[in-house]
């Protein structure tokens, strides 16, 4: 998903003392201001560091959905941003990207306390990434040219992108702040309104990226949040009538669903980023069998597993895959969970009870299955409250497993053998979805082969996650369409038009 | 959960006691996540919180874990605490039983003694003597009395006479919720009822163990009717 930390600020403060410390508004922010839902209902927000409730989010509806979608198309409409010129919308975003860094430890606490993962993470790959999203996108928009077509001498052809109108954006609560950003930022850019709906998991940081945005200078409306549950904001934020596109991230599930509400609504445009069980395979002709073993495991339990890209079904050639199976075992209690709020912990708390029993549900499905269960496969930490599961490692996983075929979101890698290239991309391959893929060797011809050979969006050729945002990231098959990231984001968030002119003769 | 192993548990005398002494359809409840906690009332005409051996984690009021061989459950923390919250929201019926009258409480922003028994005046409220074992009569034999306060909803179903019931507990309440009313005391001063003041209609929540004689004992018999008939009502106006 991101590349991995550098080092935790030495003058960290102590953020036990800044969590108790800390004022939670959880209103949602529509039209520049914070507001309660119309019906004064809330819900509920838990930290999985403890269990505790942290706060109680404003619950929006098609109400409140409403009013926020009014607000954007009023202000795109008006011409306030959506006709802002390239160079002053690229200032106000380069100008919010700042207050997003200088808000760095603000921001952090909240994702670390609303979903878990640790606090060393959330500063140093969450806030940093999100704001590098956004300075990225704003950079690029006046740098873009569009196109002319080669036309006769009796026509000039335009060819133009211009924003889409009212873009909602409904992201998930892996990395909040980041898939936000990297639906939020290219819209924007663009001269879009945005309708952002967080997870109910963890909405607090969006709301804050809102205030940020409108104090750096974006115009009250054009980009609104609506915290609230997914059948009831995010579904009437997908059938809304007046709504242009759907930038999605979540489940394949859910995905679905978005599909179908754009058929039952207006047709709006649907990209969806989705699950994933994407394929690491180690060949025995790679070198570097040590850094390969690491950054399996790294790539894997980073985020406690839950990333969408995490590379859960580790291919390994049979030749070696003793040693290697070895070699990632002794990675492992380094990736033992502590306390999220600890700066030297790597691995935290998952988001909520309920992933929590997803896990152990498929972990008790890979022991039932046959697959060998070598490491972990019990929840930890019982005296805090939370929900911590140990970093589990299954070997001798067959791919018709539950747990090779489905995307488990937790710290449990799937160990595959295989013969040769053959029926590692056969099995690669043998999967609903196509995300990521990774691919180790050192056999140049072999690595570009394979690469070429697997269904995935991405393939990482003897790395993972090293890719940045000048790189597109989205999927084959059930993973999804559309891409976020590079100058590709673009394409969901702009029409073509195209203005034909005749030229008279002399 | 049991430890590890993510399973469901419901005692037969629970859904025994709503479907024959209550008169309603019990629907069990598993805690697949409070994101479903509406769908799940949406099904329903009243709550019941039943017991448990596990306890309610300290983390929620605020303690560290004192005795940490007594068993925790964070996936069932993790749906009624919101449960409640919504319940109350709601004002649906509500019936809750030891462990569940701990989590209303703790979900209201009350706390609880981990271990009354160490509490200095109080007695052993675990039952048998607090020997290991569960599921015995010798556990579940009559312990002490309590006093319903009068004046209050419990006193209203079954008087403010004293009635002896039977005692399974480690953790009580200590704190009591700020919009929670005390409904009985036991002698040694242990709250043993209460019921919740911001809850607009039926919220009744015991200490004690009704459901364990409920076909024999006339407090558990008046205590689950009144229950029933407050769901009847909720289903009555839900149909209107």
């Amino acid at each position: 998903m991101a590349s991995k930390a550098t080092t935790a600020n030495p003058t960290a403060p102590d953020w036990r003392a800044e969590a108790a410390r800390l004022q939670i508004d959880a209103r949602a922010f529509i039209n520049g201001r914070r507001v309660a839902a119309r019906s004064g209902e809330t819900f509920d927000v838990l930290s999985p560091i403890d269990g505790k409730l942290i706060a109680r989010a404003a619950r929006g509806r098609t109400e409140d959905i409403d009013d926020a979608v009014k607000a954007a198309r009023a202000a795109y409409e008006s011409g306030v941003w959506s006709r802002h010129a390239p160079a002053q919308r690229r200032r106000i975003l380069l100008k919010w990207s700042e207050k997003i860094v200088a808000a760095r430890d603000e921001l952090a606490l909240l994702e670390t306390l609303d979903m878990g993962k640790p606090i060393r993470f959330s500063q140093t790959v969450d806030v940093h990434s999100a704001a590098r999203c956004i300075a990225w996108y704003a950079e690029a928009i006046d740098k873009i040219y569009d196109e002319v077509a080669p036309t006769p001498a009796s026509a000039l052809a335009l060819i133009r992108r211009e924003p889409m109108g009212v873009i909602g954006a409904i992201v998930p609560w892996n990395y909040p702040m980041l898939m936000a950003s990297w639906k939020l930022a290219p819209a924007l850019a663009a001269g879009n309104s945005v309708v952002l709906k967080p997870s109910e998991k963890s909405p607090l940081t969006a709301m804050r990226l809102a205030e940020l945005a409108v104090e750096a200078g974006l115009p009250p409306g054009v980009f609104n949040v609506v915290p609230g549950l997914g059948h009831e904001a995010g579904e009437a934020l997908a059938l809304h009538l007046d709504v242009d596109a759907i930038g999605f991230t979540g489940s394949t599930r859910v995905g679905r669903k978005m599909l179908e509400y754009a058929g039952r609504s207006n047709l709006k445009r649907v990209f969806n980023e989705l699950g994933g069980k994407s394929a690491n395979l180690v060949f025995a002709d790679f070198a570097e069998l040590d850094r390969a073993a690491a950054t399996a495991a790294g790539s894997m339990f980073f985020n406690q597993g839950e990333s969408c890209n995490a590379p859960s079904r580790l291919l390994v050639q049979e030749s070696i895959a003793d040693a290697f199976v070895e070699r990632v075992l002794a990675q492992v209690p380094r990736y033992l969970p502590g306390d999220p709020l600890d700066p030297a912990t790597v691995m935290g708390a998952l988001v909520d009870a309920g992933q929590m029993r997803t896990v152990i549900s498929y972990i008790e499905s890979g022991k039932l299955e046959g697959a060998t269960c070598v490491a972990g496969g019990t929840t930890a930490r019982h005296d805090t409250g939370g929900f911590y599961v140990n970093p589990t490692v299954f070997d001798r996983v067959k791919n018709s497993m539950r747990i090779a075929r489905e995307e488990i979101f937790g710290p449990v890698l799937s160990i595959i053998r295989f013969k040769d290239e053959a029926e590692a991309i056969r099995i690669a391959n043998d999967s609903p979805y196509g995300l990521h893929a990774a691919v180790w060797s050192s056999n140049i011809d072999r690595a570009l082969r394979v690469a070429g050979a697997l269904r995935a969006g991405t393939v990482h050729v003897n790395s993972y996650d090293e890719d940045d945002m000048t790189v597109p990231f989205g999927g084959y098959k059930q993973s999804g369409n559309g891409r976020d990231k590079s100058l590709h984001a673009f394409d969901k968030y702009t029409e073509l038009k195209t203005t034909w002119i005749r030229l008279a003769a002399k | 959960m049991f430890g590890d192993v993510p399973m469901v548990v419901l005692y037969n005398r629970y859904f025994d006691a709503i479907r024959d002494q209550a008169g309603c359809l019990p629907i069990p409840l598993p805690c697949t996540g409070a994101e479903d906690i509406d769908a799940y009332l949406a099904l329903a005409d009243g709550v019941m919180l039943t017991g448990s051996p596990a306890n309610v984690h300290p983390s929620h009021f605020g303690q560290d874990v004192h005795d940490p061989s007594l068993p925790l459950d964070p996936l069932r923390d993790a749906m009624t605490l919101p449960l409640i919250r919504r319940v109350v929201e709601l004002g649906m019926p509500l019936l809750a039983i030891c462990r569940g009258l701990q989590e209303i409480n703790v979900a209201l922003g009350g706390s609880l003694h981990q271990a009354v028994q160490e509490v200095p005046g109080r007695g052993d409220h675990r039952g048998a003597k607090g020997k290991p074992g569960a599921l015995t009569p010798e556990r579940y034999a009559d312990a002490h009395s309590i006093t319903a306060t009068a004046g209050g909803c419990l006193a209203a179903i079954i008087g403010s006479e004293p009635v002896t019931v039977n005692s399974v507990h480690g953790q009580g309440i200590d704190q009591l919720a700020p919009t929670a009313r005390t409904e009985a005391l036991a002698p040694d001063g242990q709250i043993e009822a209460i019921s919740i003041a911001s809850h607009a209609g039926f919220s009744l929540a015991l200490q004690w163990h009704p459901e364990w004689q409920a076909g024999d004992n006339l407090v558990s018999q008046k205590l689950f009717f009144a229950f029933g008939s407050a769901c009847r009502d909720w289903q009555a106006r839900r149909a209107r």
